[in-house]
């Protein structure tokens, strides 16, 4: 036997069978090209919907915080640059950025009419970063001519591994306190013997904190908020004073402590200047007045009724003028600039 | 080269092939559909006819391979789904044929009728030559046991 002639023989009847040509030909024809228009468009459909879905997401403030929670990276890498933002009058830009080793600096800085050099950012910032990080921001300074201040922000990776090319930080600011005043040991124009008598106590508060020597069980009360017997400072009012539980109680109103944050601190004085402290401190809250908060400090002091008339009313107040809200945000790439 | 023109001049190189490896009527058509498609899809640009031929046997070789390995392979070929032959030589050998293994198929097929050597068939199969050569001499020791003679 000849293997090779025979082997030929062997294959000689083996051939695609006519039915199967046509049919293979038909199949590549419904094709039409390498890469159909549905095909093409099935696909690029696809690649938009898995790649701007998390850009999508990205862009918005419930998403970006929901996709920085699963990925800050991917969180970072979708957001746009944007060095610069302006919004209720005021500009938020990123002034220069410094990248060395492990650390990076950036200076930001706000700029407006309402900015002035003892602004509050209010606890509002936030800094992302697609990276583990330590950061703290400080106070760089303030530009009176232009109404500027800078802030430094300094981060460090968590793991002192070189600060990632090309990553990109994100700096969000809600609001803003403008207008900070301080007014320390202010006389408070009250005549304290006129409330030496048991005042009538409040219910229904909710308690927010305190401090000093008293525990803050609910057995400690709170006078009933009343009109302002005396205003120290602008948006601090005194709106109740007397006793209660054997304690001297003076009630400051601090108005909505959740917009501007005023307080203060009271004490009385005798006449050689020797202060009495408070005993204690009681923090609380009256919603009951819809749309109008009302938050007080209410300090209790161990004085006797007839020793009243030794003391007058001192304190320090810390107050503001007015609160910026915007929705600021800048984010911008890790890298030597400015 | 169209997908019309390439099917017309090299589609019985590649259906020889797949049945030369499956021993399937039925399974060689699957392939040569598939080989074809795949063309017709993504065939890349050629340097001369003898690497388009090289190309579409490599493809024939890895489909019927994958085919071959497949767990939703019928196992049990019907009669109607292979090739018959009314001379005792050309009967003998397919009926030898089809008791080698499937790699050593390729081999002989890819050898003795498209008549490349151990080094295009390792090319095209993408085995080693010494194993093409190995491979090559213990089929046809076993075709020879099956025939009984050299060959």
């Amino acid at each position: 036997m000849n293997f090779s002639e025979t082997y030929t023989r062997v294959n000689a009847p083996v051939s695609p069978s006519p039915c199967l040509i046509e049919k293979t030909l038909e199949k590549t024809k419904a094709q039409r090209s390498p890469f159909p228009l549905h095909r093409l468009a099935a696909v690029t459909a696809a690649a938009v919907v898995l790649l701007a879905t998390p850009a999508l997401a990205a862009q918005t403030e419930p998403g970006y915080h929901l996709l920085y929670a699963l990925s800050p990276a991917s969180a970072q890498f979708f957001q746009p640059i944007q060095r610069s933002c302006t919004d209720n009058g005021v500009t938020v830009e990123v002034d220069s950025v410094r990248v060395k080793g492990d650390t990076a600096q950036a200076y930001i800085a706000l700029r407006g009419d309402t900015v002035d050099a003892n602004i509050d950012l209010f606890d509002s910032y936030s800094f992302h970063f697609p990276f583990d990080q330590t950061q703290h921001c400080e106070r760089a300074g303030f530009d009176p001519d232009t109404n500027t201040m800078f802030y430094l922000v300094t981060a460090q990776t968590m793991d002192g591994s070189p600060i990632p090319q090309g990553r990109k930080m994100t700096f969000s600011l809600g609001c803003f306190l403008s207008g900070k005043r301080a007014l320390e040991g202010a006389a408070v124009p009250l005549e304290l013997t006129d409330y030496a008598a048991e005042a009538k106590t409040a219910e229904g508060c909710f308690r927010t904190g305190g401090g000093g020597n008293l525990s803050l069980s609910d057995s400690v009360s709170m006078l009933r908020p009343g009109e302002a017997l005396a205003e120290p400072a602008p948006g601090l009012t005194v709106t109740a004073a007397g006793y209660a539980d054997g304690l001297f109680h003076v009630q400051l109103c601090q108005g909505d402590a959740g917009e501007l944050d005023n307080h203060g601190r009271l004490w009385l004085e005798n006449r050689e200047g020797k202060r009495l402290e408070d005993l204690s401190t009681v923090n609380f809250t009256d919603f009951s007045k819809e749309d109008a908060r009302q938050d007080y400090q209410e300090f209790a002091f161990d004085v006797a009724p007839e020793d009243l008339k030794n003391y007058t009313l001192h304190g320090d107040f810390y107050t503001v003028s007015a609160r910026i809200d915007g929705n600021w945000r800048i984010t911008f790439p890790l890298e030597n600039a400015g | 080269m169209d997908t019309e023109s390439a099917v017309e001049r090299y589609g019985a190189m590649v259906y020889r092939l797949a049945y030369a490896q499956l021993r399937s009527r039925q399974d060689a058509d699957d392939v040569f559909q598939e080989v074809f498609l795949r063309y017709h899809r993504a065939a890349p640009p050629f340097e001369s006819e003898e690497h388009r031929k090289a190309w579409l046997l490599r493809v024939t070789a890895n489909c019927a391979r994958s085919l071959a390995a497949s767990p939703w392979r019928k196992r049990g070929v019907p009669l109607e789904d292979v090739y018959s032959y009314s001379q005792p030589e050309e009967s003998g050998l397919d009926a030898a044929l089809s008791q080698l293994p499937s790699k050593y198929r390729a081999v002989i097929h890819l050898y003795y009728y498209e008549g490349y050597g151990t080094a295009e068939t390792a090319r095209i199969l993408g085995r080693r030559p010494s194993t093409i050569r190995a491979q090559l001499t213990r089929a046809r020791q076993t075709l020879a046991r099956l025939l009984k003679e050299d060959l």
